[in-house]
């Protein structure tokens, strides 16, 4: 036996399906996310919390450090944070990590933290390892909270 | 009974002519191989691209090509997966691609064979399931894959074909053996079986179920020479080493927002599964229906509640695709039968919270347009369109797979991006990489190296990981030199010249030697961070991999 035809029910609820969707389009990528706003994409770049704002010690997106321009402060979900940075056509973060995930040995180091570089955006841009390090010097003496720290 | 399939169609040569091919293309028993060659035809093109390219199937290689090498001592090694490698292990002996391939070609029969379950159990357009399993994003990566998830598939599906056309005892000795395959199968063996218990007719599956479990223990009794092998050295550890912290990361089940993904790339015509009316399915039918929601539940949300846990990876969901797609198939035939029932706007509306949900949650919209793609095809069959809901629904499903390939997490690019930027390091270093060894604990770098990459020759040694060590040393019978033996057949078969925990010390190294590490927290098991750091010295770093060269010793 046939049920009679309902076609309207289904259509409602694709419609709804279809709003919001579109509502989706139209608000772009903007989110509230737990910690704050991103920016940048959804959790592309959380905001720092907790233990991670007093490493950062008031460090803001579009501030200077070393002559590189911080485009975003990320706590990536594997534990590690890191602080992207950027100039014109090139970009590239650092990473500040606990002690003791890898063995070798840190470009540079705090009592509590290591200090690497990476993530070079495009791949096949120049990075002077020279300006790299200034920037992880600059993060450095930004953790210690000291002004001149080694 | 099934009624007329359509309304008031519009009349003409032009309807008449695609009413006719797509009664053909639902139902002519040469479509499904069609599409399994256009299956293999793809599936060829990933191999030798190696897009999919992944560490488990590369170690389902390796036990095959072990088999080969040495039939007794790994066929009764649990651990090796003994079945599936007995059945690869002439394709792994002639090369990689050629395993690939064999693998690509066994998953592709799961269409076929999910259209010959159709067409048995009377489905009104039996070759839609063939379409929705082989046009599944996670099948389409997990056969070039290698991994076993794809064999899984096919087996399962395998036996209840020969179960639905009443080759029963033969069914049972396929369901046995999935004890040996992967072992969260044992819940469609345990649904058959329990078919068995209550159907006469399908009584001997039960004695086809014991069969081969107890051939196979009865066999190795003479190798082993131990009553107990099977018990004594299982498939795998049944409890972790404690010093291993891999185990924690691999309890930590996946976010809400990982199962609207893992679903979708399962099938996208999964919501259609839901629609299906499932008190009026024939008991067998039922028996795999409970089978699929049960394995989806079991796998994707017992986690939360940390009962139990699978491995979060969405590959483990595979063995459900056949009967979600023979679900989706029925509610299709419903469709066609008595129209689309009221109740269904209830579910659509259901899926819409959860999609909602997902969205917010996780920033995966995907669920949405998934459900406004089910609405329609739902306010189509209202319309006493099935065969128009039908044949969008497929044009859908096909439309979707680029868009989902990336939630299937199996694709090497996504999932280990360091392999790249690595090898482009060493490409661009030659005379730091020439002639000296490349300690790794990337399990792909030497075949990402070498394949795909066409890196000049560089001598990888493999770490290996002291969970893996482990396993070997708990799974193995020391008495009759298999542990020896398996140990020695690693040397060839495994990700590179493997080194061992113990053998790995700064001392036993050359000076000059290059390490291409990834953060990977079982590393710290055979390179304490306090032994090694001064003997290491950064050369090359990147998101979550570092080069490091051996300078002096201390």
């Amino acid at each position: 036996m046939k049920t009679p035809r309902c076609a309207w029910l289904p259509a409602l609820v694709g419609l709804l399906a279809a709003i919001r969707l579109a509502a989706d389009v139209v608000g772009g990528d903007e989110t509230e996310s737990p910690d704050g706003p991103t920016t940048g994409g959804r959790n592309a770049a959380i905001r720092p919390h907790g233990e991670a704002m007093a490493v950062w010690r008031g460090l803001t997106e579009g501030e200077k450090l070393a002559g590189w321009t911080v485009d975003c402060i990320e706590v990536a979900s594997d534990g590690i944070l890191r602080v992207w940075v950027g100039k014109p056509g090139v970009r590239w973060a650092a990473e500040i990590r606990r002690p003791g995930r890898s063995p070798g040995p840190p470009p540079r180091s705090t009592d509590e933290f290591d200090l690497y570089y990476g993530n070079l955006q495009p791949e096949d841009a120049k990075l002077d390892p020279a300006e790299a390090l200034a920037v992880l010097d600059s993060l450095a003496q930004r953790i210690r909270g000291t002004d001149g720290g080694s | 009974m099934r009624g007329p399939a359509t309304g008031a169609w519009p009349t003409g040569a032009v309807p008449r002519a695609l009413r006719t091919l797509g009664r053909l293309a639902g139902s002519h028993p040469l479509v499904p191989w069609l599409l399994a060659a256009v299956y293999v035809s793809i599936g060829i093109g990933n191999v030798l691209s190696d897009t999919f390219l992944n560490d488990e199937g590369l170690l389902a290689y390796y036990f095959a090509g072990m088999l080969w090498d040495a039939p007794f001592h790994v066929f009764f090694w649990q651990k090796s997966r003994p079945f599936l490698s007995l059945l690869y292990a002439p394709a792994a002996a002639g090369g990689l691609s050629i395993f690939l391939i064999a693998h690509v070609v066994v998953a592709s029969f799961a269409g076929p064979l999910a259209a010959a379950v159709a067409r048995i159990w009377d489905h009104r357009y039996p070759n839609l399931p063939a379409v929705l399993v082989l046009a599944s994003p996670l099948l389409i990566a997990a056969g070039p894959a290698g991994v076993t998830n794809a064999d899984a598939v096919v087996l399962a599906v395998l036996a209840v074909w020969l179960a639905a056309r009443g080759q029963v005892l033969p069914a049972g000795f396929v369901l046995g053996s999935l004890f040996f395959v992967r072992a969260e199968l044992t819940l469609l063996v345990l649904a058959l079986a329990a078919l068995g218990l209550f159907e006469r007719r399908f009584r001997r599956v039960l004695v086809g179920i014991v069969a081969v479990p107890t051939a196979y223990w009865l066999l190795g009794i003479l190798f082993h020479r131990d009553l107990l092998w099977i018990v004594r050295y299982p498939p795998s550890l049944t409890s972790p080493n404690p010093a291993i912290p891999i185990f924690e990361q691999m309890a930590t089940p996946g976010g809400p927002g990982a199962v609207g993904p893992a679903l979708l790339a399962l099938t996208p015509a999964v919501g259609m599964a839901v629609l299906a009316r499932w008190r009026r399915l024939p008991p067998m039918e039922w028996s795999t229906a409970a089978f699929a929601l049960g394995f989806l539940l079991a796998l994707r949300w017992i986690p939360f509640l940390g009962a139990f846990n699978f491995g979060s990876s969405p590959r483990y969901i595979l063995p459900a695709l056949p009967f979600v797609a023979l679900l989706a198939s029925r509610t299709f035939t419903r469709w066609c039968d008595a129209g689309e029932p009221r109740w269904s706007a209830a579910w659509l509306a259901g899926f819409l919270v959860v999609a909602h949900w997902v969205d917010v949650q996780s920033g995966w919209p995907w669920l949405l347009l998934a459900v406004v793609v089910w609405s329609v095809l739902a306010a189509l069959a209202s319309e006493r369109r099935p065969g128009l809901a039908a044949a969008l629904g497929v044009a859908a499903t096909v439309a979707s797979v680029p868009g989902l390939l990336p939630a299937t997490e199996l694709a090497v690019a996504d999932m280990h991006p360091e392999l790249a930027s690595a090898v482009a390091w060493l490409q661009d270093h030659p005379q730091v990489a020439r002639a000296r060894p490349v300690l790794t604990n990337m399990h792909l770098l030497a075949t990402y190296a070498r394949r795909t990459a066409g890196a000049p020759p560089i001598d990888v040694r493999q770490i290996v990981p002291s969970d893996q060590r482990f396993e070997i040393a708990e799974l193995t019978n020391p008495h009759v030199g298999q542990r020896d033996r398996i140990l020695e057949l690693l040397d060839r078969h495994y990700y590179a010249t493997p080194v061992h925990p113990d053998a790995l010390q700064p001392e036993n190294l050359p000076q000059g030697a290059l390490f291409v590490i990834v953060d990977d927290a079982r590393l710290e098991g055979v390179m304490p961070t306090p032994r090694w750091r001064p003997h290491l010295e950064t050369l090359a770093t990147g998101s979550r991999w570092r080069i490091l060269v051996l300078r002096s010793r201390r």
